[in-house]
């Protein structure tokens, strides 16, 4: 074989190489994100399913092995669980009362009506296979009425923190990008007082706060809550995010930067909640 | 069916399955929130014993499954699988592999060598990635957990006969 088909065919593993390189480059510079989600979808509903199954065996596996001890430990747990039902049941009535209360309240003042969410409870079936993207994904897809742009977020040590948002989703799972990604960005607010900021991903597991007014360095303190300012409609008002661990004041600078350790962590995370708002 | 064909799609097989274990069960074996890259173990096995086309093709294939399960942008990890892969084949019949120092020389270089890889793709393409961080505590925690489970993995796919070495490579 000689001319082009001949060269073709003695050089195919360096051809190969040279087409697989270019297609692959062409993916990278059309894809940086959210511009060719459509192939990524349809790859995330193929693939999720191997993902689900691989999921429930290896939780069967731990499931079984720790039930024994887990037993014991529940018993244990109910007699607990009693004693303070009774005292929620009191709380509740409290609640109750005091939510009428607020209810007539902002009558009075005339506040509008917040967006009301619906918790969808998900469970964490995946993160990202390498060790460079925090990609993470939910057992719950667009058939649970889960959409892109929805809110995650989940209950640890008895506060509702923030965990991120929906960027993807396929028909059983969804793509969560968790607020520690550089690419995040949530409105926030110090929860006590009151500068507003805004929160994205600082590498290494931290957040950061940044275009806060230098007149807070006075008043804001170390362990401070950082709450989402529901700006941007993206968040809901009021879910936490974190508390501030650092304060830097460049004198060249007009804003502070504040370092927030997360509310949640993200390494022993299992169970979430979507909020799904609209019907 | 064609042997080479036999072969990439085993090796893609075997690559996907390594995607899909590290993304769920390895996470609950991670250290400090690492996980290994069995998938790149697979890959430079495959490279060394049937060479730079099957290596390439699968590692591409593979890559591209990875993407659809990350945050990365489509191509990022078929590109860094598809060099490595290239590479690490034209070593493919010049290299004796023994059972334990060469599975960890080149897992520990294959793994240095993606990192350094993936930095030169993230400044270029300017690609948000949080676990970005050169020579830092987490590659050399992977450089580590590759390098100690390569002589196993390496040993369990000795036992694959269509991954045996081409004729012509046999050392």
């Amino acid at each position: 074989m000689t001319g082009v088909p001949g060269y073709l065919q003695r050089h195919r593993t360096g051809v190969t190489f040279a087409v697989l390189v270019f297609l692959s480059l062409l993916a990278i510079l059309i894809s940086n994100r959210n511009v060719v989600l459509k192939p990524k979808e349809v790859g995330q509903s193929v693939f999720s399913v191997f993902q689900i199954s691989l999921n429930g065996v290896a939780r069967w596996f731990s499931g079984t092995w720790s039930a024994l001890s887990e037993l014991k430990r529940l018993r244990a747990e109910l007699a607990g669980a009693r004693e303070k039902l009774v005292e929620y049941e009191r709380a509740s009535r409290d609640l109750m009362e005091l939510r009428r209360e607020n209810q007539a309240l902002r009558a009075q003042l005339g506040f509008a009506e917040s967006l009301t969410y619906r918790y969808v409870p998900a469970r964490l079936i995946a993160k990202d296979p390498g060790n460079l993207f925090s990609t993470m994904v939910l057992d719950r897809g667009s058939r649970h009425g889960v959409r892109k742009g929805m809110p995650v977020v989940a209950f640890q040590g008895g506060l509702q923190g923030l965990v991120g948002r929906v960027v993807m989703t396929g028909l059983i799972t969804s793509t969560i990008q968790p607020i520690t990604d550089p690419d995040s960005y949530v409105a926030a607010r110090l929860a006590s007082s009151r500068f507003d900021g805004l929160v994205s991903g600082g590498g290494s597991g931290l957040l950061v706060m940044s275009y806060v007014k230098k007149l807070a360095l006075q008043e804001v303190q170390y362990g401070e809550l950082v709450v989402t300012s529901g700006l941007g409609q993206v968040f809901p008002e009021g879910v936490h995010i974190g508390r501030v661990r650092e304060m830097q004041a460049k004198g060249y600078e007009a804003s502070l930067e504040l370092e927030i350790e997360p509310i949640v962590d993200f390494g022993r995370l299992e169970n979430v909640f979507i909020l799904s708002y609209g019907n | 069916m064609d042997r080479e064909l036999k072969t990439i799609l085993l090796s893609t097989l075997l690559l996907g399955s390594a995607v899909l274990l590290q993304s769920t069960v390895l996470r609950w074996v991670a250290l400090k929130g690492v996980k290994p890259d069995l998938a790149l173990i697979v890959l430079v096995f495959v490279a060394v014993r049937r060479g730079s086309m099957a290596a390439q093709a699968s590692g591409f294939l593979a890559g591209l499954l990875e993407d659809s399960l990350s945050l990365s942008p489509l191509g990022f990890n078929a590109l860094l699988r598809t060099v490595l892969g290239f590479f690490y084949g034209l070593t493919a019949g010049s290299i004796f592999v023994d059972p334990v120092l060469m599975p960890v020389l080149l897992i520990l270089v294959a793994t240095i060598l993606k990192g350094l890889a993936s930095c030169l793709l993230v400044v270029i393409f300017r690609i948000p990635a949080p676990g970005f961080q050169i020579f830092a505590g987490p590659l050399w925690i992977e450089v580590g957990y590759n390098a100690l489970l390569a002589p196993f993995l390496f040993a369990l796919l000795r036992r694959l006969r269509a991954l045996a070495p081409r004729e012509k490579d046999r050392v």
